[in-house]
Order: structure tokens, then sequence, then C-alpha cells
């Protein structure tokens, strides 16, 4: 039912929505989705672990990538 | 004597390995997000544009089914552990439903675009510039290997649910049942990105 809630969320602030917004409600969403769903709340730590570790790299090589963009 | 048989199982490895595939598909989808997030960085006006044609009404229905289904998955992992097979199987039927429903969704959804001569390829597409076509082919192609994920998923918990049916998966034993519902999971996951990444961008 959280997960419900954020969705209203997303829709009544999508006027003036920026990219930043969404992208935090979606990263919140993904949040609750892992603990919960997921199970990860109970789970060993070696899966939180590999899940933070994976998604640090998606951001450090979307960084990366976007350094090189930016700045030629 | 046959209480002394006992097939040897490791649920622990069982997710464990399921994890790492899950692993996997994080980054083959992270590679696409990276793709996205650069072609959008050098066509931002046209992206805005093409995003704003997107149905956000069929985007936001098919979060919403996405989301449902990902809570009724799982709920039925919570009702085998309580011994409750009817309900199992009750809430796996609503998750597999629901998973059509997405897919029926979809197929208005690029239906609608195709008859307007919006696809990959389309001459007409690409008229519209280079932004645009590449809005679309990101559109197409990460969709739509979303949705071929859903094909998978759904398939996958069609056996579940024939296994829990003929109690060979059964409230000591349910480690697939786990494993099929993370992998829902993490289609409904991407989901969550893909819903703002391509339809809320205004």
């Amino acid at each position: 039912m959280l997960t419900l809630i954020s969705v209203t969320i997303t829709q009544i602030s999508l006027g003036a929505l920026t990219v930043a917004v969404a992208l935090l409600i979606a990263v919140i969403k993904s949040f609750f989705v892992l603990r919960i769903f997921m199970h990860l709340k109970f789970e060993t730590r070696m899966f939180s672990i590999g899940v933070a570790a994976v998604t640090l790299l998606i951001c450090v090589v979307i960084i990366i990538t976007m350094l090189d963009y930016l700045f030629r | 004597m046959s209480m002394l048989v006992e097939i040897h199982r490791d649920d622990l490895a069982s997710k464990t390995g399921m994890w790492l595939f899950l692993f996997t598909e994080m980054l083959l989808f992270g590679g696409l997000f990276v793709v996205y997030t650069v072609y959008r960085f050098r066509n931002q006006v046209a992206f805005h544009l093409a995003a704003g044609e997107l149905s956000v009404v069929i985007g936001t229905l098919n979060t919403v089914i996405l989301l449902t289904s990902s809570a009724t998955i799982a709920m039925s992992v919570t009702a085998i552990q309580k011994r409750n097979k009817k309900l199992t199987l009750l809430l796996l039927g609503i998750t597999v439903l629901l998973g059509i429903g997405f897919l029926i969704n979809k197929y208005f959804e690029w239906g609608g675009h195709i008859k307007e001569n919006i696809y990959p390829g389309s001459s007409i597409l690409a008229l519209r510039g280079q932004g645009d076509v590449l809005f679309y082919g990101l559109y197409y192609f990460m969709t739509g290997l979303h949705a071929l994920h859903i094909v998978i998923g759904l398939v996958f918990i069609g056996f579940i649910i024939s296994f829990v049916a003929r109690d060979k998966v059964n409230s000591g034993n349910f480690v697939l049942l786990e494993n099929s519902g993370l992998y829902w999971h993490l289609v409904d996951l991407i989901w969550i990105f893909l819903f703002p990444l391509f339809y809320l961008i205004t």
C-alpha cells in the first residue's frame, strides 16, 4: 500500500516536475521494494551489500561518462 | 527407513544464485540507462518533446499494476509459510493476471504508436530528426526488453503455480517461489525507473 501512495505522489507533482524529483521518488520506491518485498531486511547482509555495490557501480559509470561529455 | 533418506537442500545457496543473476540483470539495464543519459543529454529538446507524446495515464496504470502484482507475490510467500495453499495459489493467480494486464496495456500503447508510424526504422519518424529516432529507439528497446522480462516472469510463475498445486513447492520447501518473487520484484524495480525516465520527463 505504501507503493500505491508513492505513485499518487508522482501523479500530483507531475505539473512542474523536475527529473530530480521523479528519480528521487523512484529511488525511494525501489528502496521499499528491495527492503520489504525482496526481504533484504531479513536476509543476510551479503545481498544488501551486493545491491549497493551494483547500484554504486552503475552510478559511477554514469558519472564518469557524463564527465567525459560535459568537459570535452 | 524412508525417513532417513533426505535430499540435501541449500536454500541460501539457491537464493544467492538468484541474487547474483539479478545483479547481472541490473547491470544489463544499467548499461542501457547510461546510453539513455548520454542521448538525453545530447538531444534535450527532442527528448523533452517526444516524452510528452507518451501516455502518462497508461504509464501510471502500468506502474500501479506492477507494484500491486509485486505486493501479491510477496503476500503469496507469506501465505505459503502459513501453510495456506489456496491463498498462495489465489495470490499467484492474481499476480499472473496483473502481469497479463500490463502486457495488454503495452500492446495498446505500442499499437497506438505504430499506427502513427512511430517505430524503429520508420521513414516518417526519421523525418522528425535524430533526437526523436534515438528517443523512440531507446523507448522500444528498453520497454521491449522489459516486456520480455515480464513474459519470462509470467512463465516462471506459471511453473511455480503448477508446483504449488502438486505440492512440489510447499510450506517446507518454497525457495523456488521466493526466487520467482525476487525475479518479479526486479522486473518491477526496473519499471520503477523506466516510468519516470520515459513518461514523466516533461
